[in-house]
């Protein structure tokens, strides 16, 4: 694997919002870890090849943090990548977007879902609200969640930061209901 | 003490300059958000009770938290408050210039010097260097370094944002000529 230059792990322990308290505090973490860009500068067509030995290891060293940092099971993933502005964001598209990388990050979670995710190119402290959803079930709607990310020095140009991001539970005072509990509804009239 | 959240950021740096270091540098920071003491009492003229009340609370949730955090000794430290809109730099100041918040670090890693300290008042989603020194020696140049954290959604104006810092080692590949006095 290409050693990252810098991982960040964030853990964010949420234990009361709008005034209200929680007996659970609610758990998310982040692994953020900056990579040469292995396509930078290079005309490239078969971006599939190297992933297959890049991805791996990668995401196994993330997952490591990441479900150490969380220190229980996880309800909820996303993953995220940030393009340095000097390679496509295709690039980090390859990345994150195969089974050599997400399967290894289902593996740990124990999950089954799609694994949400946003994709991005930028400079080096891009802020990012990464995409989360339900492990097992991704339409769970009290799991829809964004966590904030940012590195302020990553990623350079030449580089991607890639990202994955665990939740232990939904949100704090989830409280919108579900498609089971959702009133009839005809959107007909509203055809846009 | 009202606490919203606790938010740790850790950093291990594998690689500076292109060139890899023999040991990755870790840097940690957690911060903890929590309600202005003071809010909406406007000016208030004696701090000293609700510092009392406050930051030996305060420094025993970080130090901990921040040594586990860093998972390796200790080699430099620092310290932040930053002020939600609404209330006054001296309750930051108050919360963290005290003995009674920074011996509890100090105690657990064996530091002797004065802790660094970043204090302002700022937005949520504010960024802030941390600077850091040299636990019993802070004339140690290589060691002379800075962490930035930025807390997306906090403070909020009647929140204070207090952090603590450390970090395993000095910068990466520091290579300064050692301090020393002019003759």
């Amino acid at each position: 694997m290409t050693t990252p230059r810098v991982i960040c792990v964030t853990r964010e322990e949420v234990l009361s919002d709008a005034g209200r308290s929680t007996e659970q505090a609610l758990v998310r973490v982040a692994v953020a870890a900056a990579i040469r860009n292995p396509w930078v500068g290079r005309d490239v067509d078969d971006l599939t090849t190297e992933v297959r030995v890049l991805a791996p290891p990668l995401a196994q060293t993330m997952m490591r943090r990441a479900l150490d940092a969380l220190g229980g099971p996880v309800e909820a993933f996303g993953k995220a990548v940030v393009v340095g502005l000097a390679g496509e964001t295709e690039h980090g598209d390859a990345l994150v977007h195969n089974p050599f990388f997400s399967n290894v990050v289902r593996l740990g979670a124990a999950g089954t879902s799609v694994i949400a995710s946003t994709e991005t190119r930028g400079p080096a402290g891009t802020s990012l609200a990464v995409p989360l959803c339900h492990v097992t079930a991704a339409s769970t709607r009290s799991h829809y969640q964004g966590m904030a990310v940012r590195v302020p020095d990553a990623p350079h140009d030449d580089e991607i930061l890639v990202v994955v991001a665990l939740a232990g539970g939904g949100r704090l005072h989830s409280r919108i209901g579900d498609r089971t509990t959702d009133p009839d509804f005809d959107p007909t009239p509203w055809r846009p | 003490m009202h606490l919203r959240s606790i938010v740790t950021d850790v950093y291990e740096t594998l690689v500076e300059g292109g060139e890899p270091l023999d040991t990755p540098l870790r840097v940690a920071v957690v911060s903890a958000v929590i309600r202005n003491p003071w809010a909406g009492e406007g000016f208030v003229a004696d701090l000293n009770p609700g510092i009392a009340a406050t930051a030996p609370e305060l420094g025993r949730l970080l130090a901990p938290r921040v040594v586990e955090a860093l998972g390796a000794p200790a080699e430099a430290y620092g310290k932040a408050a930053i002020v939600g809109l609404d209330g006054d730099i001296e309750h930051g100041s108050g919360l963290i210039h005290t003995l009674d918040f920074g011996d509890h670090l100090r105690t657990l890693i064996g530091a002797t010097t004065l802790l660094p300290a970043v204090e302002k008042r700022a937005h949520a989603g504010a960024t802030f260097d941390i600077p850091m020194k040299h636990i019993t020696d802070q004339t140690t140049r290589s060691h002379h370094q800075s962490v930035e954290v930025r807390l997306a959604d906090a403070p909020h104006p009647d929140e204070i944002v207090v952090s603590l810092a450390l970090s395993s080692g000095g910068r990466p590949h520091a290579r300064l000529t050692p301090y020393a006095p002019r003759p």
